[in-house]
């Protein structure tokens, strides 16, 4: 071999070399975030394929689901402190137990609570536990209103959403309840927790959300309020500015007005509901005007 | 030769640095997290209703305080009970069923 061929040889693989870095190089900036990027690879999908292959059938009982709940309502009424006026906390308990008595699911205690905040927003932990938000409060007219609003959060625990939901991430085994799965896991009460705690900030399903509005405009109308209670205060708050910082959870956290006033307007068709129930604005104002 | 060569090597490096400014910026682009984990389990990977937290560090960061409990004050709320001939009486005031 010559040194001359030896000297070609180099040259050749130094092209080589180069064409391969330039090619990699153009790979790389012309499709960032995807060329060799484990960061796109759909987690969702294989966790959710996994979760198909493992399909979980246990579940929550009553009193685990309870003790889940009362957990995360521990963790609201810490991050967002509990307004304590016994005659404003009674009303809405009054009202909350005046939905419950016509619910689907009266085994377990139902709480209704007001977070002290003047974010707008209402949420339903497992268990029972409910709370709205004096921000959301505030702006409500009347005492069907009220009742629409607990109604709709009142079916996400009556359908056990957020139960559904943890069966659906797998959290527990296939054929596993919880206090089977505590028994070898002490952690695993909670796991359920936080998962529980970071889906209602994130948000139920768009599917579990119009559920609620369905179920909770049905309920407040068999309780003998006005149906159209819930769909007012949607509506209401659907004409306040989108940007508004004090929505911004209740809009990322729901799906749009015009979806859910367009499935009330339905439910309401193919129910006969009609505007004859009651709206009682005098009593709600008498109970929950500001001091 | 080495001219042409160099020119089609700037050209190359120049038509990758215009797409990649045509791809979307690093920050929007599709990364699973964790909340992404729990919107998926959901059901609603497509119509993502995720959001930052509330107070403080969540307004910024948009992470929960999953830690934080208050059981005194939920105690309080949990004795808060109404009575058979309470609800009754409610129901009965407001024309109810």
């Amino acid at each position: 071999m010559t040194a001359a061929h030896n000297a070609k040889r180099a040259a050749q693989s130094s092209k080589r070399s180069k064409f391969c870095a330039l090619s990699f190089a153009f790979c790389v900036l012309s499709f960032p975030g995807r060329a060799f990027d484990l960061n796109d690879l759909d987690v969702g999908k294989v966790v959710s394929g996994g979760a198909k292959l493992v399909k979980a059938v246990g579940g929550l009982s009553d009193a685990d689901e309870i003790k889940v709940g009362r957990e995360v309502a521990a963790n609201l009424a810490a991050r967002y402190g509990l307004v304590e006026d016994p005659v404003k906390v009674k009303y809405v308990n009054l009202v909350g137990q005046a939905v419950v008595s016509h619910c689907d699911r009266k085994k377990i205690p139902y709480h209704f609570g007001i977070l002290h905040t003047s974010e707008i927003n209402a949420l339903a932990a497992p268990g029972g536990y409910i709370f709205i938000t004096q921000g959301l409060l505030d702006t409500l007219k009347d005492e069907s209103e009220l009742a629409g609003v607990l109604a709709h959060e009142v079916t996400h625990v009556v359908r056990r959403h957020i139960v559904k939901a943890i069966r659906k991430a797998n959290l527990l085994g296939a054929g596993e309840d919880l206090a089977s799965a505590a028994g070898k896991d002490v952690s695993k009460y909670s796991q359920l927790s936080d998962f529980s705690i970071n889906l209602l900030s994130n948000g139920l399903s768009r599917s579990d959300e119009l559920e609620a509005d369905k179920g909770g405009t049905i309920l407040a109308a068999s309780v003998g309020y006005d149906p159209k209670g819930l769909r007012r205060s949607i509506e209401r708050l659907a004409a306040k500015q989108q940007a508004e910082v004090l929505l911004s959870r209740f809009n990322k956290t729901h799906p749009a007005a015009k979806e859910r006033l367009t499935a009330i307007d339905q439910t309401l068709r193919q129910n006969g509901l009609s505007n004859e129930g009651r709206q009682l604005a005098e009593r709600f104002q008498a109970h929950l005007a500001k001091k | 030769m080495r001219k042409i060569k160099y020119a089609v090597l700037a050209l190359v490096f120049l038509s990758s640095l215009s797409l990649a400014d045509d791809a979307p910026p690093a920050d929007t682009q599709k990364k699973m997290t964790l909340q992404d984990l729990i919107n998926n389990a959901a059901g609603s990977s497509d119509n993502s209703t995720s959001v930052a937290g509330v107070r403080g560090l969540e307004e910024t960061s948009g992470a929960v305080d999953t830690q934080a409990r208050d059981f005194a004050a939920l105690e309080r709320l949990e004795h808060v009970v109404v009575h058979d001939d309470e609800l009754a009486k409610f129901i009965e005031e407001g024309k109810l069923r």
